[in-house]
């Protein structure tokens, strides 16, 4: 009998626990114009060229929620590393309440920059810090870019960097459906088109170079298709 | 009843004031500054600390293992590598900078010489990555600590549980390099009131303090600063220091200010190793870059007889500090 009573209670903690966690889902979809991307596919650029991605992670943090300009929710230690090729990382999740509005920061603030050693998306060892100068890597994105008479470009771009005067951090704000998975489009056309490639492969440091590409990949980020 | 009262009030200050000293597991030595690190992140504790100590001797960091911290930071000349003037590394690669000591570093803000590490638990994440030094993948290293029953252990005995990852490996390191405090030279005898200076030595610690102490300021030696001390630069590694880092001009050859504890084992000196002696330091600030060019010859010798008192045996040779034998040789 007594275990039979551990069992009833074990069964309505979870129960309870559950309850207490149910929560709604944010998933990251990265489009090229008007078509999902997927890894390592080549679409057109719409101008005989044509772009493949094979990597595109990114930190984002400080998650808040509104509903009519009024804050409903604000995620304590708000750090996720978002990897839109990977199933298990290209969402995240949100407490269950209604909203119109979403805010976040695509990067990590200066004070994460400078706190060590950290755990969970924030462990060093995850391929999103430079080890040869501190400082975590806000957004990765690799692929080729295939010219119209088949050349094939390589690109890099680790955008990062948080001290003055070359802060790579952005905030963005989106309206967004209420459900219990809301969508955000990443579109990696404006981005994609700002570039040089003839200049501009790399960009793999702090620097004025990421701090531009930076301003150009927040506004890619989208509520509508 | 008073009495008892005064009592009590005279054992709990004794109490509150042991717990300053050593918090959260790290003793600072009396009327230093309080440390940079931040203890309450990661407090010491033994078993972390000797985890840390593996880590540091064991070659398992490097690509090929062959090459582990302590290739390049030998504990009984300050944690250098001495008679190097630049570190080699795995496959007898050659970097471009001196192996800095590691000594004291509890009180470090930056890292590296030209401060682009800015926090002790991801300072070793540069070696590990650096193509010189041990040219290892971060996450292979965690691969390659989840295969063995010998870490496993360790971080079990560390953390309660035997999960290894990046935050944990990094601090355990960062624990160990933490408890490199020297503060046993003679120099710190004499400030203690249990030792004299000779005539010599004071002679020299006079002259230090009129001329040297602005950048290498007591009582570690080091402002925690980068400054440009007017080197010629050299014309095959053209290194530009801080600039490097910050992008602004006025870092243009500034390099940080290492401590001089423990001088006369840490040679060569300097951020690439160009000067053999102490003589030739000497040679360099007294004459060539004009900062104390009264000195006589005289003064230069006793500015070095006082430099030696900055020797600490007892941390250059702690045990504590030393490979552990009886975890590796297996």
């Amino acid at each position: 009998m007594p275990a039979k009573r551990s069992i009833l209670f074990i069964i309505l903690c979870g129960h309870l626990y559950a309850q207490s966690q149910a929560n709604k889902t944010i998933k990251f979809i990265p489009v090229f114009d008007q078509q999902t991307i997927q890894e390592g596919i080549y679409i057109s650029n719409g101008n005989q060229d044509s772009v493949q991605f094979n990597t595109l992670k990114f930190y984002l943090s400080g998650v808040q929620l509104f509903k009519k300009e009024k804050k409903v929710w604000a995620e304590e230690n708000s750090y996720h590393l978002v990897n839109v090729f990977d199933p298990k990382h290209y969402d995240i999740k949100i407490k269950d309440v209604e909203f119109d509005k979403i805010n976040f920061s695509l990067g990590l603030d200066s004070t994460i920059n400078n706190s060590g050693a950290l755990g969970g998306d924030l462990d060093p060892t995850t391929g999103m810090y430079w080890a040869w100068q501190s400082g975590y890597i806000n957004v990765k994105i690799e692929g080729k870019y295939k010219t119209r008479d088949n050349k094939i470009n390589d690109f890099s771009y680790h955008l990062g960097g948080y001290l003055f005067p070359f802060v790579t951090i952005q905030s963005l704000e989106l309206e967004l459906n209420n459900s219990n998975t809301s969508v955000i489009y990443i579109d990696l056309s404006l981005f994609i088109q700002s570039i040089d490639f003839n200049n501009q492969k790399d960009v793999m440091s702090p620097g004025s170079g990421a701090v531009k590409l930076s301003s150009i990949l927040v506004k890619c980020f989208r509520a509508k298709q | 009843m008073k009495k008892a009262g005064v009592t009590i009030l005279i054992l709990a200050s004794i109490g509150f004031a042991f717990k300053i000293k050593a918090e959260f597991g790290f003793k600072s030595p009396d009327n230093w500054p309080k440390p940079a690190y931040n203890f309450s992140n990661n407090p010491l504790a033994d078993e972390k600390v000797f985890l840390g100590r593996v880590l540091f001797y064991d070659p398992i960091l490097s690509l090929d293992s062959t090459i582990s911290c302590s290739s390049c930071h030998l504990s009984y000349v300050g944690f250098t590598h001495v008679d190097h003037s630049l570190s080699h590394g795995i496959f007898d690669r050659v970097g471009t900078r001196n192996s800095p000591v590691l000594i004291n570093l509890a009180w470090n803000k930056y890292f590296m010489w030209d401060g682009a590490v800015n926090h002790l638990d991801v300072q070793a994440l540069a070696p590990i990555s650096h193509e010189s030094e041990m040219n290892e993948k971060p996450e292979h290293v965690l691969l390659k600590l989840n295969r063995s029953r010998l870490y496993a252990q360790l971080f079990k005995n560390a953390f309660e549980d035997s999960a290894i990852t990046g935050e944990r490996t990094l601090k355990a390191l960062s624990q160990f390099m933490l408890t490199l405090v020297s503060n046993n030279a003679k120099y710190d005898s004499v400030k203690r009131g249990e030792s004299h200076f000779t005539e010599q030595e004071q002679h020299g610690y006079d002259l230090f303090r009129n001329d040297c102490s602005k950048c290498h300021t007591e009582p570690l030696f080091t402002n925690g600063e980068f400054e440009n001390n007017k080197l010629p630069v050299d014309t095959l590694l053209k290194d530009e220091g801080r600039f490097k880092i910050t992008g602004y001009e006025k870092d243009k050859y500034k390099f940080k200010v290492p401590t001089l504890r423990n001088i006369e084992f840490s040679y060569p000196y300097m951020h690439d190793g160009r000067f053999k002696t102490l003589s030739q330091v000497m040679e360099h600030y007294t004459q060539k870059s004009g900062y104390a060019n009264t000195f006589t010859s005289i003064d230069k010798v006793d500015l070095i007889a006082f430099l030696l008192t900055l020797s600490d045996k007892n941390f250059l040779f702690n045990p504590d500090h030393a490979y552990p034998r009886e975890i590796l040789k297996k």
